[in-house]
């Protein structure tokens, strides 16, 4: 089990990983505007 | 089903097997059999989560929800990407701190053994049952659509399972899901642009929208605040932020996924990889399900989608009816299409009276399909009063076996067979793991060799197919598959998330228990005062109530969290191991019961909220039986 790395490494992208979970949450909020629009569209 | 497809369907899945049991041929301790070599990339990690939690019955039951209902299920996962990032942030650390094998290990860490023997029981109980209906579900299924034996559909799809999970453990689990996971989303993918392609020449992809979209099927948000409504935004995004925390932080067969990551980061980018596909994937799923519904406003449907059940009308005294029914189902589907046809030149012209006018005449055609679909039900329960008349979970399948060109039928076979296959091996591979770490070697025989556990871990593998395989074959089916997993789901996953919320929050609580007090009894009150303003005994006996539901279940809320303030301010002091234990025991209890009072419409709640009941209960309870604890020994 030693082999786990507990050690806070950074993200493969953007720096650090608070803008990685922003992103994340922006993308989704992003997704959730786009079905919005596409169901009143379509409406 | 023709020989092309046999071989895409044999030969695809005895590669990922074979690559699964090839790349983990050298698994020889405990440690690599349960946690792999820890080895393991974000993307595979990613890949795993997902195979995971889509077993078949997302891929069956899915696209028939869609067909019914419209695509409003998406909602049902807006809380999933809230609970990736949650997770990455508190939980994941946590587990690769402690180094643990189970997620339940950290429970004892934190509490004591009864807290961490509890909770895997809870675990081992759910996951037990629904890994049954995992391997069942598809099982049915195909066996009635393509006249395969049941119980050897059940067996032989077990058996595969049982083979490479026992070979190769949790890596071959890994490793078979990357695998089968492309499958699954390449199939589902071209599914899509087939049917697109099998439409009539005159209706183009965005006639098809068009259409769907004045048939109310296109509809993905819905914002009503309506604790009855099982899916909408609110509940997806309260209730689903619950249900997930609890199923990718606390469900072994997730945790265990995301543990054999290479890294904390690999683990981390796995989840929030999760997070970021999931909802898209869904989407698709469900999209697919729209295109089949609009495929078969143009190509006449089956009268009944679950042709075992049409094959037994047939052979009774009711033939004659049936072939009735299905003369005026002809003359109701040819008026259908003409209406349909002035519904979509109406779009075109863009005339809004026209359209309303046409759209009325359409939906007429409608209710009339449907009334003969009911008849056709009503024929098959005087035959068969046992029947399953509901049929939403065979329109997938029954469009790929009679409209999908030869290898593409055996292609997506081989995405449900692998789908079935990926969730039921994660599912034993963790039953086994929390059997063997959590009870066997922390409890009844600790301290024996490496070897005995590895071969230990073997054996209750096989166990658990095997108590899976047999519920499989004895389990009777719910309305709506994949309904029924996440019901049982939703029943114990609130209280498992509540004893790691405690767990991992019980500083802060203790800190705050009057607002802890206020907010979760408030919480609790006015989500279950809701169930009971919509039953229908209210709006007999307590009519004002029934029809001022809102301002009285704020009253409710107000109450409950009075009275949770005035309790925490006599009573809260600590928690412990012991108040954990009686919380978790009384939000289980409780919930069981809320679920069956749903049931026979006492109270009217939406099972989501299930996870949101039993997680606040123990987070109050446990607060509350600080008085039971005392003098007890507690381990923190």
């Amino acid at each position: 089990m030693n082999e786990n790395k507990a050690t806070e490494d950074d993200p493969p992208i953007l720096g650090n990983w608070n803008k990685l979970y922003l992103l994340v949450i922006l993308l989704h909020f992003v997704i959730i505007t786009l079905f919005v629009l596409f169901s009143r569209y379509y409406s | 089903m023709h020989i092309i497809d046999w071989i895409v369907l044999i030969g695809t899945t005895l590669v990922i097997i074979g690559y699964g049991v090839y790349k983990t041929r050298n698994v020889g301790s405990v440690k690599s059999y349960l946690m792999g070599d820890k080895d393991l990339p974000w993307w595979t990690i990613g890949l795993s989560i997902m195979a995971t939690q889509a077993s078949a019955i997302t891929f069956l039951s899915t696209p028939g929800k869609a067909y019914e209902d419209g695509l409003g299920f998406a909602q049902f996962y807006f809380g999933l990407p809230v609970a990736m990032v949650i997770l990455c942030i508190f939980v994941l650390p946590v587990f690769y701190k402690l180094n643990v094998y189970t997620a339940y290990e950290y429970l004892e860490q934190r509490f004591d053994l009864r807290a961490r023997t509890l909770t895997s029981i809870l675990f081992l109980v759910q996951r037990g049952l629904a890994a049954g209906i995992t391997i069942y579900a598809p099982a049915i299924i195909l066996s009635n659509i393509l006249n395969w034996d049941l119980n050897l559909t059940i067996l032989i799809t077990g058996a595969v399972v049982i083979f490479y999970t026992v070979m190769g453990g949790t890596k071959a689990v890994s490793v078979t899901q990357k695998q089968q996971m492309i499958i699954i989303l390449a199939g589902m993918f071209i599914a899509a642009v087939i049917i697109v392609f099998k439409m009539p020449a005159d209706i183009s992809f965005k006639d098809t929208l068009a259409l769907a979209g004045k048939m109310e099927k296109l509809q993905v948000v819905d914002f009503t605040f309506d604790l009855e409504k099982r899916y909408t935004f609110w509940s997806g995004m309260l209730g689903g932020v619950f249900l997930f925390l609890s199923y990718f932080g606390t469900d072994q067969s997730q945790v265990q996924r995301y543990l054999s990551g290479k890294s904390l980061s690999e683990s981390r980018m796995g989840l929030l990889f999760n997070g970021m596909i999931k909802v898209p994937m869904q989407f698709l799923v469900l999209f697919v399900g729209i295109l089949v519904f609009m495929f078969f406003q143009f190509q006449r449907p089956p009268i009944h989608f679950n042709d075992a059940n049409i094959q037994k009308v047939q052979n009774s005294e009711y033939s004659a009816e049936l072939n009735q029914l299905e003369d005026q189902f002809d003359m109701v589907f040819q008026d259908k299409i003409a209406s349909l046809s002035q519904l979509s030149s109406d779009i075109e012209s863009n005339d809004q009276n026209r359209i309303e006018a046409s759209k009325t005449a359409y939906e007429f055609q409608l209710a009339k399909d449907a009334a003969i679909r009911s008849q056709v039900d009503s024929l098959i329960l005087k035959v068969d009063d046992q029947a399953i008349v509901k049929d939403s979970d065979y329109v997938f399948i029954s469009f790929i076996i009679n409209y999908l060109p030869i290898g593409m039928i055996g292609l997506l076979l081989a995405v449900i067979f692998s789908a079935a296959m990926s969730s039921t091996a994660s599912e034993l591979n963790a039953l086994a793991t929390t059997s063997v770490i959590d009870l066997y070697k922390r409890s009844i025989n600790p301290g024996a060799s490496d070897q005995h556990y590895l071969t230990s871990s073997k054996v209750l593998t096989i166990l658990w197919g095997v108590v899976a395989l047999l519920f499989a074959i004895m389990a009777s089916l719910f309305d709506n598959l994949i309904e029924a997993v996440n019901i049982i789901g939703s029943i114990f996953y609130g209280t498992i998330l509540g004893i790691f919320i405690v767990a991992f929050f019980y500083k802060s609580l203790e800190r705050s228990t009057k607002v802890v007090g206020f907010f979760t009894l408030g919480l609790l009150f006015g989500v279950v005062f809701t169930g009971i303003s919509h039953s229908n005994y209210v709006e007999e006996m307590f009519p004002v109530i029934y029809e001022n539901d809102v301002p009285a279940t704020l009253v409710s809320m107000l109450l409950g969290g009075l009275l949770g303030y005035w309790f925490s301010d006599r009573f809260f002091k600590r928690i412990d191991g012991t108040s954990v234990f009686a919380g978790a025991v009384v939000a289980q209890i409780s919930v069981i019961v809320i679920y069956f009072l749903d049931s026979y419409d006492v109270i009217e709640l939406s099972y989501l909220w299930l996870n949101l009941i039993g997680c606040t209960l123990v987070v109050f309870v446990s607060l509350l039986f600080q008085n039971l604890s005392r003098g007890s020994s507690s381990s923190r």
